[in-house]
């Protein structure tokens, strides 16, 4: 999309991407951190939350990205959030009343973000083509 | 029902890209595609905008539905 061309698009790539270089960071040092320590209760739960930081940081860069977006993309961002909320929203709850009346194959929700965030710009790129198709 | 509107040929007798058109409005390729195609309304403030880089009032460049010749309605 030539969008991304634009100087926010390259910013917000920019401090994305830095994000999630500095979460993969903190994965490492989280699994070394439980490997070679006998951590404490509050240590654990310090580093096990900590590669959390960065994913918060990249929500506001993201939600910073948005507002500078013109009112068509922001449109578009927010049908696709409605798209992504419906999805996981529904196949979670799908997920939960199977769960209540069977066993079910475990499901991590930490899993749930990279979802959202994948699914999302997905979306995003799906809304863009079908307004651009050919009438 | 979308607002209609003349853009695409106003756009192709400045002979300008829809890139172009939209760095003068500063907005997306994308959302200048959307609007020619009444895909998207403009905002009022984009839509005195338009109008005022083709140096036009607003009505001669969007057509409410309800006034178009092929309007269903």
């Amino acid at each position: 999309m030539d969008y991304a061309q634009n100087k926010f698009s390259k910013r917000f790539v920019k401090k994305f991407m830095l994000s999630m270089v500095i979460f993969l960071i903190l994965i490492a040092v989280q699994t070394f951190a439980f490997e070679l320590y006998e951590l404490s209760m509050l240590l654990k739960v310090f580093f096990a939350l900590l590669p959390v930081v960065p994913l918060i940081w990249s929500f506001f860069i993201y939600r910073e990205y948005y507002l500078t977006m013109d009112e068509y993309l922001q449109r578009l961002t927010g049908e696709s959030l409605i798209w992504i909320t419906g999805l996981v929203g529904f196949s979670t709850f799908a997920y939960g009343m199977l769960a209540m009346k069977m066993p079910m194959p475990e499901f991590n929700i930490a899993f749930l973000l990279p979802i959202i965030f994948g699914c999302h710009g997905v979306i995003v790129q799906i809304l863009v083509a079908v307004d651009a198709r050919a009438e | 029902m979308p607002v209609q509107n003349n853009l695409k040929a106003l756009r192709a007798e400045k002979k300008w890209s829809q890139e172009d058109l939209g760095k003068q409005l500063g907005v997306s390729r994308q959302a200048i595609n959307a609007i020619e195609r009444s895909k998207h309304d403009p905002s009022l403030q984009l839509a005195f905008t338009i109008a005022a880089i083709f140096n036009l009032p607003i009505e001669a460049i969007f057509i409410p539905a309800k006034f178009t010749d092929n309007s269903s309605e």
